[in-house]
């Protein structure tokens, strides 16, 4: 019984340690991030609207779970969300722009072609779906990173018994 | 943009039109944020300018008080070679000799670059008497001309859309996910109404904003309904004797200043950006929420614009500003709205549709 119990707590006070460490990376991670954006990106035109939008709200202190989840046991949902944020702004940017270039080549069409278009669809083809997207990124980020942790802890479950 | 959608209907010319067009995109304040479109009030001549070969190089287009621009004659790079709050002097020189000889409309000008153009039918002016290879030596023409002629699919497709933005101010139908609907098109019937009294109020439009960098912020404006909404609450109040609320007495300066306190959308809310802005014009603007129509009447009746925030779809929001009201005795309740998408008050949506997430009213 000792050495069992004695490997079981062994085990968690290395899980708890891995977990603070991950809380870490991710809090590094969002700073480092943050600072980079700031300074950098919001800048460029290509992430002038999502990664300024982002910064300026603090990523909508999505590193408050990301560095909770972490220390409570939930360290793939933590990086998960993390990388999600990061990969959200990238993807909100690129995309968001590509879908208003495309927009505006069919609006061009349908000009060139003698079709009036409503001012609302043209005032509309300018909008930025940056922000829906980063956030789409990181709700579907958390959901992997969730259904990750679920299998992981099963997995160590069925290991000890 | 009214000033230009006014214009673009009466210009019967097609390369007229399409001068205006890109005057005023470079006029207004697309390269250095100087405004120069806003001081125009109306146009006083297009003329074609000729190049050596006597096709047309470009158009002069000048207005009144003061303006004017050149603008190249090829839709395919239809940029401005040069534009000011001035004018051209040569050109300004060859039409008004021309006019007191009563020959203006004979007068074959041949533009050269900024700085020199003459009149090929009299060809009196000293320079003008060079051979057409030395002028094209002294003057570097060849590399200019083929700039000109070149294509820039950037500056047209820039074009194409302030072209289409001309064209549909003023001639707003049903449609869209918002359902706004212009006056000329609202039901029949018999209804109750009224209004605030924003007579004389410039509105500000959003697409004379968009990909612009703010001179405060040095960012880039993009999705700024609600810098847009929150600007023209501040120029409401600046009609009805609150004139400092209008920056600088320009429409541009209070929607920076307010863009800069607002960011980029999507914001939920706009209410402290436009209070913190009211402070810092010496005034107390105070908000409260509108729950119903019979509120948001209330508040009509009183005076007080409404900051609403519409939403169509989950990425799909719209802040726009309530101006008025008409309510019809069949049981349609409509609003009247400041879309931001032109210089009108004139649009209205049925209450609930599309859907409200929020409606602040504001007072001094």
């Amino acid at each position: 019984m000792l050495p069992h119990i004695g490997i079981l707590v062994g085990d968690n006070i290395m899980i708890k340690k891995r977990n603070y460490v991950i809380a870490s990376i991710s809090a590094l991670l969002f700073v480092v991030g943050y600072i980079i954006i700031k300074l950098f990106f919001s800048k460029v035109p290509t992430f002038s609207y999502t990664a300024d939008w982002a910064v300026n709200h603090y990523f909508l202190f999505v590193w408050v779970p990301a560095i909770l989840l972490a220390i409570f046991s939930l360290p793939y949902t933590s990086l998960a969300l993390t990388i999600g944020c990061f990969v959200g702004i990238v993807l909100g940017d690129v995309i968001g722009q590509n879908i208003i270039d495309n927009k505006w080549h069919e609006i061009n069409q349908l000009i060139n072609n003698g079709i009036e278009v409503s001012a609302e669809t043209l005032n509309r083809a300018d909008y930025h779906n940056g922000v829906f997207i980063w956030l789409g990124t990181i709700l579907i980020c958390a959901v992997i990173g969730l259904l990750a942790d679920i299998l992981n802890k099963r997995r160590l479950r069925l290991n000890r018994n | 943009m009214s000033f230009l959608c006014k214009k673009v209907k009466f210009i019967e010319n097609r390369e007229s039109y399409i001068v205006l067009i890109s005057s005023h995109r470079y006029m207004s304040g697309t390269q250095d944020n100087a405004d120069i479109w806003r001081t125009t009030e109306g146009v006083n001549e297009v003329i074609p300018l000729y190049d050596l070969n006597y096709n047309i190089r470009a158009y002069y287009i000048s207005f009144y008080p003061m303006g004017y621009a050149i603008i190249n004659n090829n839709l395919e790079n239809p940029v401005a070679i040069e534009f000011g709050d001035g004018d051209n002097g040569p050109i300004r020189d060859i039409l008004e000799e021309a006019t007191t000889l009563s020959r203006k409309a004979e007068a074959k000008i041949v533009y050269l670059g900024p700085s020199y153009s003459f009149d090929d039918t009299t060809r009196n002016f000293s320079r003008s008497q060079s051979s057409d290879s030395e002028l094209t030596e002294d003057f570097g023409l060849e590399d200019m001309y083929a700039f000109l002629d070149s294509s820039n699919a950037a500056e047209k497709e820039i074009h194409t859309t302030a072209r289409a933005l001309a064209l549909s101010n003023g001639d707003q139908s049903r449609g869209g996910s918002y359902d706004f609907i212009d006056w000329n098109s609202m039901p029949s019937g018999s209804y109750s109404s009224d209004w605030l009294p924003f007579s004389g109020t410039t509105w500000a439009v959003m697409s004379n904003y968009t990909g612009k960098t703010n001179p405060l912020s040095k960012k880039v404006v993009n999705d700024h309904c609600g810098a847009t909404a929150a600007t023209n609450l501040s120029l409401y109040f600046a009609t009805q004797g609150y004139s400092n609320l209008k920056k600088n007495g320009s429409v541009n300066d209070t929607f920076y200043d307010l863009h800069n306190r607002t960011g980029n959308c999507p914001v939920l809310t706009i209410a402290d950006s436009v209070s913190a802005y009211a402070t810092s014009r010496g005034y107390t603007i105070n908000n409260s929420s509108v729950s119903s129509y019979t509120t948001y009447k209330t508040a009509i009746t009183n005076k007080r614009p409404c900051g609403i925030l519409l939403t169509a779809a989950v990425n799909n929001w719209h802040w726009v500003v309530g101006v008025g009201y008409r309510q019809y005795s069949s049981g349609g309740n409509y609003v009247r709205v400041v879309t931001g998408w032109e210089n009108s008050a004139n649009n209205f949506y049925l209450w609930g549709s599309p859907a409200t997430w929020s409606i602040s009213q504001y007072w001094i």
